[in-house]
């Protein structure tokens, strides 16, 4: 089959081999015209170049041919090769472009689709709670202090006798803590605040002390919308020479504007905690109002945060420490009263419920 | 404590206060409520009580006649200074001719908001009303009209003709350390040191005509004063009537509310008996003996366990619970002529100790607990007599001494250090803050010895008169100073971590919980974690009383009100504590909780989870120990056919796998989810070894092999794949299982594994021989590969 074309060819001689290919790209230029798809294109492609077409036929017949005729032929075969080529260019690229054109009208999709979801799909969010730890963390870590933990099963001597909460002292009626019914001595509850933590950290025998302690607290409160019997507090602990109220004030005031901003002022105001000495509460600006006075407030334009204060020096005793060479202070906050603070929470229950429906609108950061 | 303010009149002038005007708006009453906060006397609320109307004048009774056809009411002729008797119908029976009556006349608003016009009752025209002590605004009574001074002239505001003022009534927080500041004294003597008034202390003494052997326990009363009122038509002093009953206290009788309302006067309780009923009209204190009986008060009889403080008359019966609560057969009735008042400083943990025990707390024990002032037990006691114009008030009884007063070093550099301001010295000047509080000041070399007052139990050491001082300067005058800690390490790897994986799974699509830790006993067993939970001694309620010893029969509450909700999938994690019971001790550890819905088979689904945490603490998988079965001891129990457990150095430090079908058929709720659960030990999740090293990639192209094995059930997946992975040597880059199916109970598992070698593209020869040891290594498991491709 292949000997019999060209001996076709060779018979027809140069100058009918020529008209030939003439005809042959006047055909192939005339097809490309008319193509629409990259199939058909390829089969014109086939035909007009493959190595059954006549341009291969004839670029393989040129070295039978003699001399003389070679380079007739094989201009003209060059000439026809370069048109065809050229023209297949051209029309592959319109056939991609229109191509392109009919697949970008045919496919649809609206992106508004992805937007439309159930709002138990997608991210999720930490808690509250945990969110308003994170930033006190973030917080503490920048004023040089370590963030520590204790246990949420105590005994009694670190929570109420280290602390200087004698058995008979009215701050520790029975009906406010959770007893373990274990057999253990000294008894066993869950901790009704963080500051046992802090005779843990004294204990740990490293000094100086500075050191929040973040935690899960029990208060044998009947759950209503102020309370429920497990919330959060933190704890600082400052333990050093030379520590004093003035110290005290200044941790409390850049806290205070490096956690609320520096709008947030801070003020102390005695008050009275057996474990430090003097005490003091702890009040923030209305962060509601800014201080204008509002409903939050009670129109004081001062929101109470906590109860600070000096360690008192049975508790240092209690921690193993000399109350001679060191001093140190201490103050506290509900954390849960922070969030609730934040987002104009009604009802303090909502927190332990884990209702997805409340979760899933917590995603969002600011 | 509710203080009307012009209480504090009784020992500084309201004036020298800065109170001119009492409005609670007004400037004066808004600085003293700023200097009460400031001294730590935190108010909580401010209420305006006007004094009465004008409209509410003096008459006299002149005659009282009956009302044809009732039986309740009655016509009363009243003289109220004009030339004609007014006629009033009137409900009450109090009172006799000749007595004096408060009269609202027509068109006068009652404090209680009633407005007071002329009408007809049973058809006589009644033209005002007479007023109880309540609807003049005289005190809390409601139980016959007030019965004014025969003294007033008919006409007469009863406002004025009594001196009632207008009042301004503060609701003060006082903290449990200051039982001086339970009494308007204590609150006066602050506000005045404070801001320089005058001050006048509660004084007297009793006359005595002698002094009767009295039987005080030793251990029980620092001191006990007994004094006898004759009850001879007394009345309450209308200004303190009107206070009391302002400070939220019912009146009872004018001697009960005499006591009451010096108490709240002076921070002293008293106790007022009917001094016939008492055997020897005389009492004493002493322990109660185990299985004592009394009638208290409010009418409960009371078994007593021993140990009690007991009041006790001269034939050793029991009256009263010392402090706490007075006995009923002894209580002062209608009949009785003579009083037995008791006045005592009982000891202080003795009280605390009996007020705990009998579960009975009361305004006196309450301040008892706290200390009361030794000092005043006399003058408390003519001070009773006083507020209802008995003028002589004899002392029966008097036992114990004045304890000597408390007496501290205080060292300058000492109130210094503590402080870390100088201006806090101004207090210890003399004739300065701490000396008009009562403290003495004794100059020494180095510092003061102060010597405390006794109504200042609470004042023990240096620093609670260092706390006085700052109190009395002003906590706002202390200058701060800066201080920054020495740490600069931020989060160590435990919070690092903890942080990483929370948003890990936060970002993945769970939702942080914060579920309750205290657990049904009966979730407990369904979750059959074999522990012995920690039982709460006195829970709440019996649902919330046991500590949980895995995560999730915290989390399954959550989980069960969602379904509930029908809000599903439910993706829910949390890092909390699970404790459980070992002899005498309670063992506490944190923990990670996952809860994730898987539409298909949550196993799988809490396998892909863990996956992704160890990838992002940098964990390699093949540094854990996976085994098929359930966690045993200490773990959640899971569907048996779908769990698996994490070992490390033999110890499980993990489950993951599908909720046990008992768990919904417990909660009675049929989920359209399964539901995967992974719980991890927090501390091996800090403290694994993170492997994060980085290879430079391989610069040929990787060749791809998929094997198809038909594996038995009890094979882990991820066994079969760390032993391919191992015989495969360096070669294996990545393991992943493309196609899950089973089949008439058989399992077939198609992995993928890319394969790369440093040295050049893998050929066909490691091709054929890779195929062959992951062959034998699937053998050696029981696994048979199926297919490989053939080149």
């Amino acid at each position: 089959m292949r000997r019999e074309r060209v001996m076709e060819a060779e018979g027809l001689g140069a100058a009918s081999s020529i008209d030939a290919l003439a005809g042959h790209v006047e055909r192939v230029l005339a097809e490309l015209e008319a193509v629409e798809s990259s199939l058909d294109l390829a089969r014109v492609r086939e035909a007009a170049i493959g190595p059954t077409s006549l341009l291969a036929t004839l670029s393989r017949s040129l070295r039978d041919l003699d001399p003389s005729q070679r380079s007739i032929v094989g201009r003209a075969v060059s000439d026809a090769r370069r048109r065809v080529t050229d023209a297949l260019e051209r029309a592959g690229r319109r056939v991609r472009e229109a191509e392109l054109e009919r697949q970008l009208q045919a496919e649809r999709s609206d992106p508004t689709t992805g937007l439309v979801r159930s709002a138990l799909d997608g991210t999720g969010a930490r808690h509250l709670v945990a969110r308003a730890r994170m930033e006190l963390e973030d917080v503490f870590w920048r004023l040089g202090f370590e963030v520590a933990t204790g246990p949420e099963v105590e005994d009694e001597w670190h929570n109420f006798e280290a602390l200087n909460v004698a058995e008979f002292h009215p701050a520790r009626a029975a009906q406010d803590s959770f007893y373990l019914d274990v057999p253990a001595s000294p008894p066993l509850l869950l901790r009704t605040h963080t500051s046992p933590a802090q005779i843990r950290l004294m204990r740990r025998g490293r000094l100086p002390i500075y050191a929040v302690v973040p935690g899960r607290v029990y208060r044998r409160d009947t759950p209503d919308a102020r309370h429920t019997p497990a919330f959060h507090q933190i704890e600082a602990l400052v333990v050093d020479e030379g520590i004093s109220f003035a110290h005290l004030k200044g941790t409390i005031e850049a806290f205070t504007s490096a956690y609320f901003g520096p709008h947030i002022a801070s003020r102390l105001r005695p008050a009275y905690f057996p474990f430090t000495e003097p005490s003091a509460e702890f009040e923030v600006t209305c962060t509601i109002c800014g201080g204008q006075g509002c409903r939050t407030c009670s129109g004081t334009g001062w929101i109470e945060l906590g109860g600070a204060g000096m360690v008192h020096e049975r508790v240092l005793e209690a921690g193993g420490l000399d109350p001679t060479s060191v001093s140190g202070f201490a103050f506290g906050f509900g954390i849960d009263r922070l969030v609730q603070m934040r987002y104009g929470i009604a009802d303090m229950r909502i927190l332990p419920d884990n209702d997805v429906r409340l979760l899933w609108q917590t995603r969002g950061e600011a | 404590m509710r203080l009307p303010l012009g209480w504090l009149s009784v020992f500084s002038p309201l004036e020298a206060l800065g109170v001119t005007e009492r409005r609670p708006q007004a400037e004066g009453v808004r600085r003293l409520v700023r200097t009460l906060d400031a001294l730590g006397l935190v108010v909580e609320g401010i209420e305006a009580a006007p004094a009465p109307s004008s409209g509410i004048v003096a008459a006299r009774v002149c005659a009282i006649h009956r009302i044809e056809g009732a039986d309740r009411i009655r016509l009363v002729e009243v003289d109220d200074g004009a030339h004609v008797l007014r006629r009033v119908v009137c409900g009450a029976w109090n009172f006799e001719v000749d007595d004096v009556v408060p009269l609202a006349l027509p068109g006068t608003t009652l404090p209680t908001g009633v407005r007071i016009e002329a009408r007809s009752m049973r058809g006589v025209r009644s033209d005002g009303m007479l007023c109880s002590p309540l609807e003049a605004g005289l005190g809390s009574d409601t139980g016959g009209l007030a019965l004014l001074p025969r003294s007033l002239e008919p006409g007469q505001s009863v406002a004025e003709a009594l001196g009632l003022d207008d009042e301004v009534v503060v609701d003060l927080a006082v903290e449990p350390n200051r039982p001086d500041a339970s009494g308007v004294r204590g609150i006066a003597r602050d506000l005045a040191a404070r801001l320089r008034a005058p001050f006048a202390d509660l004084e007297g003494t009793l006359e005595g005509e002698q002094v009767d052997d009295v039987t005080v326990e030793p251990g029980t009363a620092e001191r006990l004063v007994l004094a006898s009122v004759t009850l001879d038509d007394l009345t309450l002093d209308p200004r303190i009537a009107r206070w009391l009953a302002l400070a939220g206290v019912r009146s009872v009788s004018p001697i009960v509310d005499a006591t009451n309302a010096v108490m709240l006067e002076t921070g002293q309780p008293s106790h007022a008996y009917d001094r016939a009923r008492l055997g020897g009209g005389i009492v004493g204190v002493r322990s109660a003996r185990s299985g004592e009986r009394l009638v208290t008060l409010d009418g409960r009889e009371r078994v007593l366990a021993g140990g009690e403080l007991v009041i006790v008359d001269g034939e050793d019966v029991v009256v009263g619970l010392a402090g706490i609560m007075g006995g009923r057969d002894t209580e002062v009735g209608a009949q009785t002529r003579e009083v037995l008042l008791e006045v005592a400083a009982f000891v202080r943990e003795r009280i605390a100790q009996a007020s705990r025990r009998s579960g009975l707390r009361t305004e006196a024990s309450w301040r008892f607990e706290r200390g009361v002032d030794p000092s005043v037990l006399e003058a408390v006691a003519r001070r009773v007599g006083q507020v209802v114009g008995c003028r002589t008030v004899r002392r029966v009884a008097e036992a114990g001494e004045l304890p000597a007063p408390r007496r501290i070093r205080l060292r300058t550099t000492a109130v210094l250090r503590l402080s870390g301001d100088p201006v806090v010295l101004e207090a210890l000047r003399p004739g300065a803050g701490l000396e008009r509080l009562g403290f003495g000041l004794e100059p020494e070399e180095d510092g003061y010895v102060v010597t405390v007052p006794p109504w200042r139990p609470d004042v023990e050491g240096a620093a609670d008169v260092v706390e006085e001082a700052l109190r009395q300067v002003g906590y706002d005058a202390v200058a701060s100073a800066s201080l920054v800690g020495p740490h600069r390490d931020g989060p160590n790897q435990r919070q690092r971590r903890e942080r990483l994986v929370s948003r890990l799974l936060s970002d993945r699509g769970a939702f942080e919980a914060w579920s309750v830790t205290l657990v049904d006993p009966a979730v407990e067993s369904l979750l059959g974690s074999d522990r012995e939970p920690a039982v709460l001694r006195n829970p709440l309620r019996p649902e919330e009383s046991v500590l949980r010893t895995t995560v999730l029969a915290g989390l399954l509450g959550a989980l069960d009100r969602s379904l509930r909700r029908r809000v599903e999938p439910v993706r829910l994690f949390e890092l909390g504590p699970v404790f459980w019971r070992l002899g005498g001790e309670v063992i506490e550890r944190e923990r990670l909780g996952l809860l994730v819905g898987a539409s298909h088979d949550g196993g799988t689904e809490a396998g892909r989870w863990l996956s992704d945490i160890c990838a992002r603490i940098g964990v390699a998988l093949d540094t854990v120990v996976l085994r098929l079965g359930q966690g045993g001891t200490g773990w959640p129990r899971l569907h048996p056919g779908r769990c698996a457990r994490l070992e490390v150095d033999d110890e499980v430090v993990g489950v993951v796998g599908e909720l046990h079908p008992a768990v919904f058929r417990a909660g009675g709720v049929n989920p359209r989810w399964r539901y995967g659960y992974l719980e991890l030990d927090a501390l091996w999740l800090w403290n694994a070894t993170s492997q994060v090293e980085l290879r430079a990639p391989e610069v040929h192209q990787a060749s791809e092999l998929d094997l198809s094995f038909e594996v038995p059930w009890d094979v882990a997946a991820s066994e079969l794949a760390a032993r391919i992975d191992d015989v495969l040597g360096g070669l294996v880059r990545d393991v992943g299982i493309f196609d899950d199916f089973s089949h008439d109970g058989r399992r077939f598992l198609g992995f993928r594994l890319r394969l790369a070698a440093a040295e050049g593209p893998v050929s066909d020869e490691q091709l054929h021989d890779a195929i062959d040891a992951a062959r034998r290594a699937g053998e050696a498991l029981g696994a048979r590969l199926r297919s490989a491709p053939t080149s």
